[in-house]
């Protein structure tokens, strides 16, 4: 034991001689090390980010058709319109006895590329994601006028919004529709925090202010000769007739099943329901591709580090053949030369993971505080999790067997140069 | 004793090359040496007997030698051309080369019957080395060079505490009695002389107290001046550590040093190669 010791404090005695040329390796090391873990965080961040952009919520109804295409649509407004339900039917399940809170959501407007959402004022309330965050307001409040407008961060960001900020709506998703709501202007009455999620691209109207703006409109198109002014809005029925989905939380998690069979066996109208985790996680799985692929890039990159690794060793053995010649003329094993060596390379792989991870904390502290602000993607510092752990072990294994190359090469110079030191 | 000049059968050959080792000892070395060809090779700090080696793929022998010893305290100048088998011979003492046939005792041990580890160990644990040059690790402090084989050899260290009460004394009494000041001794080794740095590699194979050193060539980078003084300062060592000493060297002019000066090439039947 206390031969080993010795040996391990002559690798690091000698591994700092020579700390010049090895300090390139060491970075190379880090810097792959910073890489992956910082791939592995920002990708497991993104992921949260991805399947939690909207948490608490048991089940998402909509009319019956492809639930990837219903989450894409109502959770990330993306894709085409899916066929709407119809509001007595959201009623309908608003007043079953399992359903504690439902949000209606209505799309189909935008204003600049941006999705409108008309939802009801306890859309800001209850709206939950990454776990249990809510939704917080930088500037204003919920909308209270009919038309008033909420707008996300990134609406407000990249088109200057703040309170009492006009502005109109378009009909349709497409930004050259030049089909403008120009006759009902809105007023933004709040400005959104950062949330990583598609609330961030969004604006929030009520159902109220959308049932309001499209008086006049059918089939997508101002009706001729049938006007209705803004002040004349309120003398209307402004209910809603129908929604794109309603999210739909449960007094009891476990009724989750039984409500989704019920929603889906009503004869009334053809809808369906959807577990947002379980649909959200088959999208994920379809994206994770370009994930694996950039893993798969820094793991790569890893390697790279390492052959330099090997490299570096290999190429100072020529001028330490005197020195383990020494060391085998004073009793030394050739086994003991590769230990020697190993443990040499399995330090400096070491102090690479260090730095790569103090590089990474520094990182996480200088940059993560304009990404929370400016994308919503919070990387808080934290322990590394399993994942990265696992990730951290293979770093390590991997240099383990990479210092054997010089250490065996070392072992063979040992046996073969016995005690002659070659000049 | 003597054999007179003349034409000798062959078959005497390998008598008479013990016999001429023998010629070259003094009266009182030459009658105990021939009493030993026939007594134990556990008497001796060296006994080599009947041995042949050779590097794997050449069909002749570097070494051929019928007989080699040395007495248990005795100093030895062995001489010989470089490329005459000289390294090869003290890898077979230390047990790092394994002849052919014929055996190695070293301090009755016999490595020729010893696996690797075993003969490492004993290396370790009993002999004591000096190369040529370049003898130190250049990132270890000069106590730290001296201390290696305390390190490696539990042996050495149980012996060197036997004479002081840590290892740095006894590294520290090693140094200053090979005439190195302890203002030296937290100097860079590689900015020491290379005198000096021959007197470090000399502590380094008497700590511990090994029965037998080994000094490979470790005069022929010194001026003559440093040389003398080395040689002065380790046969004065190894006297006082009644340790066995075999000195290596190519220059023959050394050998008045020494109480007993062997030729390599008379021990060694094995055809020089000629060099054009």
């Amino acid at each position: 034991m206390r031969r080993f010791w010795y040996l391990a404090s002559l690798a690091r005695k000698s591994a700092w001689n020579r700390r010049g040329t090895l300090a390139l390796v060491v970075l190379c090391i880090a810097l792959s090390t910073l890489l992956l873990l910082g791939i592995e965080r920002i990708r497991g961040q993104i992921r949260e980010n991805f399947v939690q952009a909207v948490s608490g919520v048991d089940l998402v109804a909509g009319a019956r058709g492809g639930s990837i295409q219903l989450m894409l649509y109502a959770v990330f407004h993306l894709g085409g319109a899916t066929n709407n339900m119809g509001w007595e039917s959201a009623q309908r399940i608003a007043a079953h006895r399992d359903v504690a809170w439902t949000i209606p959501l209505s799309l189909g407007d935008s204003h600049k590329g941006y999705p409108v959402v008309a939802t009801s004022p306890d859309f800001f309330g209850r709206y939950r994601f990454r776990a249990d965050r809510r939704i917080e307001f930088t500037a204003g409040r919920a909308f209270d006028a009919l038309f008033d407008v909420v707008v996300g961060a990134e609406v407000a960001r990249k088109l200057g919004y703040r309170p009492g900020s006009p502005l109109v709506l378009s009909h349709g998703n497409s930004e050259t529709l030049l089909a403008e709501h120009a006759d009902k202007p809105f007023v933004v009455s709040g400005v959104l925090a950062p949330t990583g999620t598609p609330v961030d691209r969004a604006l929030y109207i009520s159902l109220a202010a959308m049932e309001a703006i499209h008086l006049d409109w059918q089939g997508g198109a101002p009706v001729p000769g049938f006007r209705v002014r803004a002040d004349q809005v309120r003398k209307f029925d402004l209910t809603p007739k129908s929604i794109t989905a309603l999210l739909v939380g449960l007094k009891s998690r476990s009724r989750v099943f039984a409500l989704q069979r019920e929603i889906g066996g009503w004869k009334e109208e053809a809808l369906m329901g959807v577990m947002p985790g379980v649909a959200m996680d088959q999208l994920w799985r379809m994206l994770d591709t370009g994930e694996r692929a950039l893993l798969l890039i820094s793991a790569l990159v890893t390697l790279t580090g390492l052959a330099g690794l090997a490299s570096a060793i290999l190429a100072g053995l020529g001028e330490r053949r005197r020195e383990l010649a020494i060391l085998r003329s004073a009793g030394a094993r050739p086994l003991d030369i590769l230990f020697l060596l190993a443990c040499e390379g399995v330090m400096l792989v070491f102090a690479g993971i260090v730095a790569g991870l103090l590089g990474l904390v520094l990182l996480l502290l200088g940059i993560g505080p304009m990404l929370a602000e400016r994308y919503g993607i919070v990387l808080y510092f934290s322990w590394p999790g399993r994942e990265e752990c696992l990730l951290l072990g293979s770093i390590v294994a991997a240099g383990f067997l990479t210092s054997l190359i010089p250490a065996w090469r070392a072992y063979r110079i040992s046996l073969s140069d016995g005690l002659t030191l070659s000049t | 004793m003597l054999v007179a000049g003349g034409v000798l059968p062959e078959t005497l050959l390998p008598e008479i090359r013990r016999w001429k080792v023998s010629c070259r000892v003094p009266p009182l070395g030459d009658c105990f040496r021939v009493m030993s060809i026939t007594s134990s090779s556990a008497d001796f700090a060296v006994a080599l007997r009947d041995i042949r080696f050779s590097w794997p793929g050449q069909a002749r022998p570097v070494l051929d030698i019928a007989e080699l010893l040395i007495r248990p305290g005795e100093r030895v100048f062995l001489s010989g051309p470089s490329g005459g088998g000289k390294s090869t011979l003290l890898g077979l003492i230390a047990g790092i080369l394994l002849p052919e046939r014929g055996s190695v005792t070293v301090g009755g041990t016999a490595l020729h019957t010893l696996g690797a580890p075993a003969r490492d160990r004993f290396r370790g644990a009993e002999i004591g080395f000096i190369f040529q040059q370049f003898n130190l690790v250049p990132y270890l402090s000069m106590i730290e060079n001296v201390l290696i084989p305390c390190h490696l050899s539990p042996r050495r260290r149980a012996r060197a505490l036997q004479r002081a009460d840590t290892l740095q004394e006894a590294a520290a009494h090693l140094l200053a009695r090979l005439d190195l000041a302890p203002a030296l001794w937290q100097r860079p080794v590689r900015r020491l002389s290379v005198g000096q740095q021959q007197r470090v590699a000399a502590a380094r194979a008497l700590i511990g107290a090994p029965p037998l050193l080994i000094a490979d060539e470790p005069s022929s980078a010194l001026d003559a001046d440093s040389r003398d003084v080395f040689l002065k300062l380790l046969l004065g060592e190894c006297a006082l550590a009644g340790a066995s000493l075999l000195f290596v060297s190519h220059d023959a002019a050394l050998a008045g040093a020494f109480p007993t000066a062997l030729r390599l090439d008379d021990l060694n039947a094995a055809p020089r190669e000629e060099t054009p």
